[in-house]
């Protein structure tokens, strides 16, 4: 299912945490939402499952429109949407079964029914041999995992994860996002995934919202915002952040160009190209390849001896799918 | 002229044995001892029962961040009814609520009488104790069980009494050990039981035996009651 965000806002008295945003994600759909502390990502959340209204706004569930609902058909709706918690919110004197099957016990699911269903879900996560262990004897791993068996219990369409991998090591993180891919994939999940760690972002986000002072930053799908030059999410995901203070270092001498390219798509010997075509010296003075999701994303930073060849030299890198970030001034 | 001696030399004189001879005091001791767990008792039901409900009110009425139905209003009403409850010294309290007690129970002595200011003391008390148990839970697990789908009612009973009571079982021991000192002042105005026993015969009739086998009772009954507390506290804690 869809799930829809239109102008939606939050203020506490005077103060706004969320100006209004809109977006969407669909079936299928990993959204990241990303930003530092404070920058209303939870707020964001507890909004989406309502755990507060917004101040404006509205919430769609494909065409239904949720931020309207009160009493069961609230309740109802709830069920759609299924929520992981940081700290995984464990009830502590119950085992893992009786964790994951509490939204059934909630909604009075018949006993036997009931254990079949947390069997299965238990098993889906890959704790089937821990169902009767108590929270305090699992791994913060292990604790994850239950916590989205227990946020799939009422099969919801929708999965919110709220910094689920914070405070993980990076092999569990790994598996977890394994988990939250493998689940997606099976159950035709639309999951916004809440997190502060640009890593988790560039190993699983098929959008992302990056969010600051309640404010929406950058909005688009992951690949488009690797492939845009200005975008900080893009540049932050591909480890290149710190690229402008690289370039001021060379602002003295002339010819310098950033370029960004997906390599797939390129020839890879670009820059043998170059020199042969332009019959100009081409150094290539810093390389970067990255693999995110599939794709190979590669940087680099060049300079052409020839300095009167730039102007051709970057209309030919445009037409082979290469983008120039950055030059120096002429 | 040899001076009369008069009264009594303190060397020569012996005070007389006002005490209760050994063989007789179980006797006593057993029918104040009845008399004290029965006004205990009875006490400790009313006492856990209404002061578990006030509690999880005060709880969910505040403004911590797992309240499941914050009311500033309502908060502050309550606030102040057990604040009332638990500033008079237990003495006091049951003096000034006698013509309470009263119109109550239609006496104003033995041990129906003394429950009803035992409760008064004993429910506030509890409430307290009870919204301090509710308030050191964590928030995520409310708001878990909220998203969950839960009622009210189911959030309340699941995520907040089931997964407190090893801290409840706690408060319940404490409060029982209070019920017990309340008790032993209510026997002091006229309720019977260990305290009046303690009073009437070992401290106004100098009766050493009688005091001797009260407090030795008393300290008994405190450890066990704890004792026993603490085991069911283990027994419902989880790993």
């Amino acid at each position: 299912m869809t799930l829809r965000v239109e102008n939606v806002s939050k203020r506490y008295g005077e103060t706004t945490v969320l100006e209004p945003l809109s977006w969407s994600a669909a079936a299928g759909e990993i959204l990241a939402v990303v930003g530092p502390s404070g920058s209303g990502k939870s707020t964001l959340l507890h909004l989406i499952n309502f755990a507060t209204k917004p101040t404006t706004g509205s919430i769609y569930l494909d065409d239904e429109e949720l931020t309207t609902l009160g009493g069961p058909r609230l309740r109802d709706a709830r069920r759609k949407i299924g929520t992981a918690f940081q700290s995984a919110a464990l009830f502590q004197r119950r085992t893992v079964h009786a964790n994951v099957s509490l939204p059934l016990e909630y909604l009075g699911v018949e006993k036997k029914q009931l254990v079949e269903h947390t069997a299965k879900l238990v098993d889906r996560v890959g704790l089937s041999d821990r169902a009767d262990y108590y929270p305090a004897q699992l791994s913060g791993g292990q604790k994850q995992r239950v916590g989205i068996a227990r946020a799939l219990a009422l099969n919801p369409r929708v999965l919110l994860a709220d910094e689920i991998t914070s405070g993980l090591d990076p092999a569990t993180t790994q598996s977890i996002l394994e988990l939250i891919k493998q689940l997606r994939d099976e159950l035709e999940l639309t999951v916004v995934l809440v997190t502060h760690e640009m890593d988790v972002v560039r190993q699983v986000a098929d959008k992302v919202l990056y969010l600051e002072n309640g404010k929406v930053v950058e909005y688009g799908s992951a690949a488009e915002l690797l492939r845009n030059p200005s975008s900080y999410v893009g540049s932050h995901l591909l480890n290149w952040g710190h690229g402008a203070a690289g370039f001021a270092a060379h602002e003295d001498s002339v010819g310098l160009l950033d370029v960004l390219y997906v390599s797939g798509a390129v020839p890879r010997n670009w820059i043998g190209t170059l020199t042969t075509e332009f019959d100009t010296e081409v150094e290539l003075l810093e390389a970067l390849v990255e693999s995110i999701r599939g794709e190979q994303f590669g940087r680099a930073r060049i300079r052409i001896s020839d300095t009167g060849k730039v102007a051709e030299i970057k209309t030919f890198l445009a037409s082979q799918g290469i983008a120039v970030v950055r030059e120096s001034a002429a | 002229m040899r001076a009369i001696q008069v009264g009594i030399s303190p060397a020569t004189y012996k005070l007389p044995d006002f005490n209760t001879p050994w063989g007789q005091v179980p006797s006593t001791l057993w029918t104040a001892f009845v008399q004290t767990i029965e006004m205990v008792f009875i006490t400790t039901v009313i006492v856990l029962v209404v002061g578990l409900v006030v509690g999880v009110l005060l709880h969910n009425t505040s403004k911590s961040q797992s309240a499941l139905f914050p009311n500033e209003r309502a908060y502050l009403v309550l606030d102040f009814i057990v604040n009332i409850g638990r500033s008079l010294p237990f003495l006091i309290l049951m003096a000034f609520m006698i013509p309470f007690t009263r119109s109550i129970v239609g006496t104003s002595v033995g041990i129906k009488a003394a429950v009803v200011p035992m409760a008064v003391g004993g429910i506030p008390y509890f409430s307290r104790l009870v919204e301090n148990a509710l308030r050191g839970l964590p928030d995520e697990i409310v708001t878990a069980s909220v998203v969950s789908g839960a009622s009210t009612f189911q959030a309340i009973r699941t995520a907040q009494l089931s997964e407190a009571l090893p801290s409840l079982v706690g408060a319940a021991t404490i409060e029982i050990i209070g019920l017990i000192e309340f008790s032993a002042v209510a026997g002091a105005i006229g309720a019977g039981g260990l305290g009046n026993l303690a009073i009437s015969y070992g401290y106004q009739a100098f009766d050493d035996h009688i005091m001797l086998a009260t407090v030795l009772t008393l300290l008994v009954l405190v450890q066990v009651v704890q004792f026993v507390g603490n085991r069911i506290v283990r027994l419902v804690t989880r790993p």
